[in-house]
């Protein structure tokens, strides 16, 4: 049962309206142990379809009000991160896939581009995000197209306590960001408003290595800024009946600094987006739950240098009906989505526009130990349908020890840049198809003063028909061309200790990657059976907090292994290590909460590149102060 | 790798495995070939390959690197060879290197905007062509400044030098121009079709050039026989292909090679081969030389590995291949 507050104004949830169980044994503990620091006050709520994910173990990321999404995954997460330096692009390779393989939904809603299939990690803000989960593993029998390597999802929520909150955060480079935040019940209804505004020069130095006697520079022509609106409403029609508004207004300008092989830059990137989300929910002997979505891109490239002015707008809507219904120990899950995406950009020659229809229906078998689940998604595009996804997967709980296992046959609809792009797109261009599969074992246990969790997954996927731009006939064109094998390991262990009023927690995370091309593009092709550029072997996070009365000490070093930079492993980059720390002091004043942090980034000072020949900075310093009334 | 790759202290063992690039350095030939490899738009992977024609062994992949410890800087567009000196165009670093004989590193000419080929005459000054900046750029090669900018709206491109005169060409326009070393003006244009290439000399000295054409447009490569003169158009001749993008001149046979996706001969009295003399068979063939009889031809497989260079005879016999950088774009040979 999930409700705000109750006719008094009761200014916390019940516990059991706080607990988000996805069925897993590492997430329950992890609801335990965070229990044991401080009870959330936010209450998020997974949508049916969330709830529906049967043996996939979702990371659950912290969100820090002064870190992006990006920031966030690649410091908590065992998957990598693509970035092409601080606030820009960044990019996921979940499992070894592509950027454009991971669907990112914002309370419910894809928000992956039609155009380019992707969305840029750098401009999620983590204020904006009440939760942040990854789901690894393909799972488009519930998520659809586009979720080949994972799912990522995001929730914004209302609170259940009238709050007013500040934060300013300053930091190296000129980061400085102020940050505001208004809560307010009424009765059934509340309402939460968000807003923030950053900028920052990034004029770090590194040293240039592509240059005679590799001298020290500062980057240049990095600034950026932006500023965000984010508005949650919630009406609790009926104890079991609820309807959810959402409205995200972002706007960015970053100018896009030189590589270190580049004399200079004058390009810049300005990014605009509208959300919106309406949610009607009914809660009863037939769970049933109606969302639709207006979501609004545009992105405009300019680099007066190379005469380039590209605008590029679009615009989706977005409908989804889905439907529960549990009887005795089965359960029956029911979804249809349409979606119309809308898209403008000058080198489409025409407005391009897309509708989209899928159906999806799955049945689940809970047993007292565990659940069986089968799932089957067709989706109709251009009118006609593209390969079926279907997934079987269960769980099994054995007192301490967890098993689980997922089967899923998966595709991706080509975005509008491979189809429409002229010169290059490719109408005739097929849907990606495949597979994917893994195992996993959890186990815990947990007394009074220790816990400990771990989890091990192995898992394989092969996608056919991987899109990639070729020359054809001269002109550089989407085409079916790669077929890709992935497997490989994802390992997190979690232990805490609770002892003379301190809670020291350890956590860990890794993931070690296999992922090759199967198929040659002609006799020269050196790249069967190599490693994909830019996906390492191995990625790992470790993470060390003590926590004792108004303070907490953190300590996380992440790891990250090497990447090649051509096809045929020839090249590549070296393996990398930062480590960072970070210190909070909380305490109230005036019936006023403040919180204080600092944090050094990179203590090591390590100069260290993700994507090749764009630095990323060295030693940095972040200071920011919370208030809360 | 594989069978290691489900036990994790081989994973961490792997980081340790990452290390620096290491090819044998053998010493040059007198007769080298070098391959410009431009490698991807800021990707920074561009390279300059060495191969020894008298061993027939490939000296350095990355042999600029290997002589002067720094990378070459992204897209290595063209080189050339001027009064013992090479001089690399980096089309988006922007900027020249200058080497001397031995390819040591002497100098950069900076801030040259977006350089394509450079075409040195006189004495100490060079004619450079530009992707963005609608110039045409007279260097000063003494002291690396820009001395004179000409209006050339377009994609400015290859230049050939023909005695007093240097042929431009320009990738959007239908026109090849001409620019005078003595008056430093361009003084006349041809048409010639659409997009010039490339500009080569037949056994009588004639000049012909190859107008790529443009898939999208549906306009054909051509190829025009240019008058003594250089003033008017002799002869052209509409070639039946798809994008054509180089040539060579074949004096023993008295013809052209022509890359199109596969490689065709065209001469004047046999007319474009209806088959081809070396079939790309999926290979991406992006840039040819013909050097003491033998046909180099570039690779450059998927433009995200290193590109392979192809050695055939005049029959289109396979001779051999070897690796070189990633999207080999050209060749200089250097004897």
């Amino acid at each position: 049962m999930i409700f705000l507050a109750n006719k008094t104004g009761a200014r916390r949830l019940p516990l059991l309206a706080l607990v988000f169980v996805l069925g897993s044994g590492i997430g329950l503990l992890a609801q335990s142990l965070d229990s044991l620091q401080k009870l959330e006050e936010t209450v998020v709520r997974p949508s049916l379809r969330q709830d529906e994910v049967t043996g996939q173990t979702p990371y659950s990321l912290k969100p820090q009000a002064a870190q992006s999404l990006s920031d966030l995954l690649q410091r908590q997460s065992p998957f990598y991160i693509k970035s092409y330096g601080a606030g820009l692009l960044g990019s996921i390779s979940l499992r070894g896939s592509g950027a454009a393989h991971t669907s990112v939904f914002w309370n419910g809603v894809n928000l992956q581009n039609p155009m380019n299939g992707q969305l840029d990690f750098s401009l999620v803000p983590g204020f904006f995000l009440d939760q942040a989960q990854v789901y690894s593993g393909g799972s488009g029998e519930l998520f659809g197209s586009g979720a080949l390597g994972g799912v990522i999802s995001l929730n914004s929520e209302v609170k259940a306590a009238n709050q007013t909150e500040f934060a300013a955060i300053l930091g190296s480079f000129g980061q400085a960001s102020g940050q505001a935040g208004l809560n307010r019940l009424f009765g059934k209804q509340a309402f939460r408003i968000r807003a923030f505004y950053s900028k920052a020069e990034n004029n770090y130095s590194f040293i240039n290595r592509g240059l005679p006697g590799k001298p020290e520079q500062t980057l240049e022509h990095a600034q950026q800024d932006a500023g965000g609106l984010l508005a949650d409403y919630r009406y609790q029609i009926k104890e079991k009946q609820s309807l959810d508004l959402h409205y995200w207004f972002q706007q960015n300008k970053r100018f896009l600094p030189p590589t270190m092989l580049e004399q200079n830059s004058v390009a810049e990137q300005n990014d605009l987006s509208h959300r919106v989300v309406g949610e009607f929910r009914h809660s009863g002997k037939l769970d049933f739950l109606f969302r639709a979505a207006w979501l609004h891109d545009e992105l405009l490239y300019l680099n007066p240098a190379a005469n380039i002015h590209s605008n590029s707008i679009n615009d989706g809507l977005i409908q989804d009906l889905e439907f529960r219904k549990q009887i005795k120990r089965h359960r029956l899950f029911a979804s249809l989505h349409n979606t119309y995406y809308q898209a403008r950009q000058a080198a489409y020659g025409e407005t391009r526009s897309q509708w989209r229809q899928a159906l999806d229906v799955a049945h689940t078998y809970i047993a007292k130990n565990g659940k069986v689940r089968t799932a089957l998604r067709q989706e109709l595009w251009k009118g006609k349908a593209v390969p079926f996804a279907a997934s079987l997967s269960g769980e099994l709980n054995l007192k301490n020890i967890q098993l689980s296992s997922h089967l899923a046959k998966l595709y991706r609809i080509p975005n509008f840049n491979d189809l429409y792009w002229q010169p290059g797109g490719n109408p005739d261009i097929q849907p990606e198809e495949g597979f994917s599969g893994e195992v996993g074992i959890a186990w815990k246990k947990q007394n009074d003063v220790n816990s400990l969790q771990t989890k091990l997954t192995a898992y394989t996927s092969l996608i056919d028909n991987w899109i990639i731009w070729l020359p054809e006939n001269g002109i550089w064109s989407a085409q079916n061309i790669r077929q890709v094998l992935s497997r490989g390991l994802e390992y997190r262990l979690e232990a805490g200790h609770l002892a003379n009023q301190s809670y020291w927690k350890l956590d860990f995370n890794g993931s070690f990657t296999l992922t090759e091309n199967q198929k040659a593009s002609s006799g020269s092709d050196l790249s069967v059976g190599k490693q994909l550029i830019y996906v390492p072997y191995w990625k790992h996070s470790l993470g060390l907090t003590w926590n004792r009365g108004n303070w907490k000490l953190g300590y996380r070093h992440v790891w990250n292994g090497g990447v090649y930079t051509s096809a045929d492993n020839s090249s590549w980059i070296l393996p990398w290590q930062t480590g960072s720390f970070t210190t909070d002091y909380s305490f109230g004043l005036l019936g006023t909460d403040f919180s204080l942090r600092g944090s050094i980034e990179n203590i090591s000072n390590t100069q260290y590149e993700i994507m090749e020949w764009r630095p990323m900075p060295g030693r940095w310093f972040r200071l920011s102060i919370h208030l809360k009334i | 790798m594989k069978k290691l790759s489900l036990l994790l202290p081989f994973i961490l063992l792997l980081s340790a495995c990452f290390k620096d690039q290491q090819d044998p350095l053998a010493t040059a030939g007198k007769k080298r070939l070098w391959i410009i490899n431009e490698g991807n738009f800021q990707w920074g992977n561009a390279s300059l390959s060495l191969y020894d024609l008298a061993s027939e062994k490939l000296v350095h992949v990355k042999q600029f690197e290997q002589n002067n410890g720094f990378p070459i800087g992204d897209v290595f567009q063209s080189m050339i060879r001027y009064n013992n000196q090479f001089y690399l165009v980096v089309n988006n670093s922007g900027k020249i290197h200058v080497c001397d004989a031995d390819m040591k590193y002497q100098r950069s000419i900076d801030q040259l905007g977006s350089p394509r080929y450079l075409m040195p005459y006189g004495t100490g000054k060079a004619l450079l062509s530009d992707l963005y900046s609608n110039t045409l750029k007279i260097l000063d090669l003494q002291n690396g400044t820009v001395a004179q900018t000409l209006s050339f709206p377009g994609w400015g491109e290859k230049l050939f030098s023909d005695g007093d005169k240097i042929w431009a060409c320009n990738l959007k326009s239908r026109k090849l121009f001409r620019f005078d070393t003595q008056t430093e003006q361009l003084s006349d244009s041809l048409d010639i079709g659409y997009a010039a290439t490339t500009l080569v000399k037949d056994a009588q000295n004639r000049n012909w050039v190859l107008a790529k054409g443009d898939t999208a447009q549906q306009i054909k490569p051509r190829l025009s026989r240019l008058s003594a003169d250089g003033k008017q158009v002799e002869q052209y001749y509409e070639l039946d292909l798809s994008q054509a993008s180089d040539m060579v001149y074949d004096p023993s046979g008295n013809r052209f090679i022509i890359l199109a996706e596969d490689l065709y001969t065209f001469s004047e009295t046999q007319g474009l081969s209806a088959q081809a003399l070396v079939p790309s068979n999926n290979r991406n063939l992006y840039a040819i030389a013909l050097v003491e009889e033998e046909l180099f031809v570039a690779d450059a497989v998927d433009y995200v590995q290193k590109g392979q260079v192809y050695r055939y005879n005049l029959n289109g016999t396979l001779l051999g291949n070897f690796g070189v950088g990633p999207i080999p774009n050209g060749f200089l040979f250097d004897n």
